[in-house]
């Protein structure tokens, strides 16, 4: 969706129409549970994340400009969230002295996995397999309607820092796949 | 642009969502949405906001200006004998 198709949803939210926010929240809640889920690589903190990012739609809805395009305004709200929790955790790990276990991507469960062809599967391993800046850059350009400036902007990088990022992300994935796909890498060590 | 016609990009696009449960996804929706309802409720309409913003940026000014103003006129012609 674009800001301009937005618009009408954006005016109905700030009027407080719930069938907005329902709308709202069916056309983005699978595309961003999805992100998160793999960008965090663990469902608890995906779900935190992601009740967190909808609470802060609703409570900065009257404040929204008519031409805000939700897409955009969601995932940069999502993946500040993420940027807080790491920085937190940064912190909590060092007060621990390291004792605290990083924690591992998280593949999808196996109802999940039973349906997803074996292509799919391997690029769920190989999408956690890469670091987080590879990741949330690959995330993003799979995300329906996100455009690369509003990528630049949800990342809050350059332009051309996007597409360095990409195109650096994008060798990475096709490496981790094709490591894969020979069976050099093992189903325990997938999701580390 | 490299990620239009790059197959494993399209790949990545075609992945399927991964699945929240329920429970969550509907709890998460119901407090949000009563969120946005309340914060409604609570703001002034339109009209009552609007008048309410004009009180404070023009009735209210003038009329503390034409108190001052009269006060003003009443002190002078009290001075040169105007009025007793």
């Amino acid at each position: 969706m674009g800001s301009e198709t937005d618009q009408p949803l954006v005016r109905a939210l700030k009027r407080g129409e719930a069938t907005a926010f329902d709308a709202i929240y069916e056309a983005h809640q699978h595309s961003l549970y999805s992100y998160l889920v793999r960008l965090t690589g663990r469902k608890d903190l995906a779900e935190d994340l992601f009740q967190e990012t909808w609470i802060r739609l609703a409570t900065n809805a009257a404040r929204l400009e008519d031409d805000t395009h939700l897409a955009a305004w969601l995932f940069t709200v999502a993946h500040n969230q993420y940027r807080s929790h790491q920085r937190a955790a940064r912190v909590d790990g060092a007060r621990q002295d390291g004792a605290r276990e990083a924690p591992t991507a998280a593949l999808p469960s196996p109802a999940e996995l039973l349906g997803l062809s074996e292509a799919e599967r391997h690029l769920e391993i190989a999408i956690a397999r890469l670091s987080p800046a590879h990741r949330e850059v690959l995330l993003l350009v799979a995300v329906d309607g996100l455009a690369q400036d509003e990528i630049a902007t949800v990342l809050g990088i350059e332009h051309a820092a996007v597409r360095q990022r990409l195109t650096r992300a994008r060798a990475k994935l096709s490496e981790e796949l094709d490591a894969i796909e020979l069976g050099s890498v093992k189903p325990k060590e997938a999701s580390r | 642009m490299i990620e239009d016609n790059d197959p494993l990009l399209a790949r990545l696009r075609n992945l399927p969502s991964r699945e929240m449960d329920d429970n969550v996804a509907a709890r998460v929706r119901l407090k949000a949405r009563a969120i946005v309802v309340e914060r409604s409720n609570a703001a002034p309409d339109g009209f009552l906001a609007r008048l309410r913003m004009a009180y404070f940026k023009a009735i209210e000014p003038a009329l503390v200006l034409g108190s001052v103003g009269l006060g003003l006129a009443y002190a002078v012609a009290a001075v040169n004998g105007i009025i007793h």
